[in-house]
């Protein structure tokens, strides 16, 4: 049976809701619908699969992905910055 | 398995002489500067770099706004709850601790305070002026092997076989037309000689490739040949299936020419018998006498303790016979077992024969012969897995050079397979698919170089790099890795989403029980120090 979560587009990022929602695929086709104001997840199970997922548990898994979502963009900056040293020629230490 | 001395090798203009004595005194490794082709080495590096722009998203020029002078700043850590008040973190190179809950707030919000602000300074989870450059130092090694060229080369010099084992893609032939010739064997060899790595192994895969043993001995005696001209150093080895096509002849030249030789065994008489198929009884007996040939040929060659390597393949069957198998493995003396899972790929696809399982029940089998190595080890015998010992060395700080489990994957960069019909695949796995994805090149049209420019070579590369995935939020990522060529068989595209592959699954679970088993097990901890005292890593 199909089943579908509703969620305050003022409360979390898409991207949030897409990391989040990577734990499910392997047991749930999963569609993100939205109007003006809300997403809306929809779950359909795979393979005969007929668990309910629990609302709260998702509601804790974005939380989590949301700060793990803003964690890596906030990062971004440092983590190309040192990338970059890491794997260019070597020149200069102080280069 | 073919045994590799801990060497790194360092192009003299990519690191600073300084930086090459640093790593000398505190590693204790031995580096070596070696003239690396430029074209390729820049190619590889930008790839990564343009690769890991585009993934995380502006392009590479605007990435001015974070300074080095902006230190101190939390790392990007990845992070995983291991039970209701800790936490595992990691950061790119690989380092990793244990967090309480209280603290992993803190540390979420940035309020960290002194004595914790040290701790994650160490691990580099926090970032100052003091740890940078060692940060990109441990990050530069990491990546060293993009500098390299391919350093496996696998030649298949025949797709005959001699068996028709239940999982396997050969079937039992012996046709001329599927043999390497003398002219493809040679330019192979030159073509293997265009790789700007200085040193490198030559893998002897088939079909049985002792089937085509005047290929093989071509093979190495040109490259010996070469390596001597051209001051390169070359190593050899073979997977064989140890049957009638070994003889006494072949077995003296192998040695006489360090092949490093690994051959099937699945476990007890039956199952081994089994997997071997119908048209080869007896295999376990022929295999134990052909065991007995090669122990006494190397004794009378040299007196270095015999070196055995074999290779097991899981099929529903071994899932309950952890222990018979190991057993098996300890009365012919091998040390070392390598719990692989079965390579979803070809026969092995046959639902007829019912030889795949779930990744919960390969993750339970694999447990299962940890535990008992682990409890074999206990009482004095020594015995290893290659998992085991492949996870506990990324954990502990070293990039291994396995190269299926790394980003990016190995795939043309780290090795090349050669057919025996001169076509040019990125592995052995993507010769066996049946998509000409993986085929990236001819050794009569193209030289190395051109090959590893190829677009195609280059998409392969691309796919394999974890940080487009979700990985880019796993905590396992920095020891971890995906294949393209298993996705695209299982999913049709190389694209991967790698939660819905059995092999994250396996991988995810495997990493998780090594680092529970490390926290919570005093016994299992203090035989971890001592097999990473003792690793002598393997290459391929
Ligand atoms: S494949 Fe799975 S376990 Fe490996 S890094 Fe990616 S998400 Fe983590
Ligand atoms: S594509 Fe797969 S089999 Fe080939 S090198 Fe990469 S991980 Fe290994």
């Amino acid at each position: 049976m199909n089943q579908k979560i509703q969620i305050r587009k003022s409360l979390y990022k898409k991207e949030a809701i897409i990391v989040a929602l990577q734990m499910y695929l392997k047991k749930y086709w999963v569609a993100i619908l939205e109007d003006e104001s809300d997403y809306f997840i929809q779950f359909e199970p795979k393979n005969g699969n007929n668990i309910k997922i629990s609302e709260n548990e998702f509601i804790n898994q974005l939380i989590e992905a949301e700060f793990i979502y803003m964690k890596s963009l906030e990062s971004l900056p440092l983590r190309k910055t040192i990338m970059k040293k890491a794997l260019e020629p070597y020149y200069d230490k102080n280069d | 398995m073919i045994k590799m001395t801990n060497t790194i090798k360092l192009s003299k203009d990519f690191y600073s002489p300084s930086f090459i004595s640093e790593c000398n005194s505190s590693n204790g490794e031995t580096l070596q500067e070696v003239a690396i082709d430029d074209k390729l080495r820049e190619n590889a590096n930008r790839l990564l770099i343009d690769k890991y722009n585009q993934i995380i998203g502006n392009p590479v020029d605007e990435i001015s706004s974070f300074q080095l002078s902006d230190l101190p700043a939390v790392n990007y850590f990845r992070s995983l709850k291991i039970s209701e008040d800790e936490y595992f973190i990691s950061v790119d190179t690989g380092n990793w601790m244990i967090i309480s809950k209280e603290d992993y707030e803190l540390l979420k919000k940035n309020t960290v305070n002194k004595s914790l602000s040290t701790v994650l300074e160490k691990n580099f989870i926090l970032l100052t002026e003091k740890n940078i450059d060692s940060y990109i130092n441990k990050l530069r090694i990491r990546y060293g092997f993009l500098t390299e060229g391919p350093t496996l080369h696998i030649v298949v010099v025949t797709s005959n076989c001699n068996l028709s084992c239940i999982y396997c893609q050969a079937s039992a032939s012996n046709v001329a037309a599927n043999n390497m010739n003398q002219v493809t064997a040679n330019e192979t060899v030159d073509r293997i000689f265009e790789s700007p790595s200085d040193s490198f192994i030559i893998e002897f895969q088939g079909g049985e490739p002792l089937m085509n043993f005047p290929a093989i001995k071509n093979i190495i005696q040109y490259a010996n040949r070469r390596a001597e001209r051209d001051h390169k150093q070359v190593e050899y080895s073979l997977i064989t299936n140890f049957t009638s096509t070994v003889t006494k002849e072949k077995l003296i030249f192998l040695m006489e020419n360090n092949v490093s030789i690994s051959f099937s065994l699945d476990g007890s008489k039956e199952l081994h018998e089994k997997n071997r198929g119908r048209n080869y009884p007896n295999a376990f007996e022929i295999l134990e006498k052909k065991v007995a040939l090669y122990k006494k040929i190397w004794a009378s060659l040299t007196d270095e303790p015999v070196e055995l390597n074999a290779l097991m393949t899981t099929t529903t069957t071994s899932l309950p016979l952890f222990r018979e198998i190991i057993d098996t493995y300890l009365n012919f003396g091998i040390t070392q077992i390598n719990i692989r899972s079965l390579t979803p790929l070809g026969k092995a696809l046959d639902t007829k024969e019912n030889l795949v399982y779930t990744p919960e029940e390969f993750v339970d089998f694999w447990k299962n012969s940890v535990g008992y190595v682990l409890e074999l080890r206990a009482k004095g015998i020594e015995i290893s897995e290659f998992f085991l010992e492949l996870i506990l060395t990324k954990l502990f700080g070293n990039e291994t050079g396995f190269m299926d489990l790394r980003s990016p994957c190995g795939a043309g960069y780290g090795q090349i397979t050669y057919n025996y019909d001169g076509q040019v695949y990125t592995c052995d796995e993507g010769r066996m698919i049946y998509s000409d994805y993986f085929q990236i090149g001819s050794i009569y049209d193209q030289q190395l170089n051109n090959i590893l420019l190829d677009a195609k070579t280059q998409s392969v590369f691309e796919s394999s790099i974890l940080e487009q995935y979700y990985c880019d939020y796993c905590a396992f990522k920095p020891y971890c890795g995906v294949c393209p060529v298993l996705h695209l068989q299982q999913k049709d595209k190389i694209q991967i989403n790698v939660l819905e592959t059995g092999h994250c699954e396996i991988f995810f679970k495997m990493i998780q029980h090594i680092v529970e088993l490390f926290i919570n097990d005093e016994n299992a901890r203090e035989e971890f120090q001592k097999m990473l005292m003792n690793v002598n890593w393997q290459k391929n």
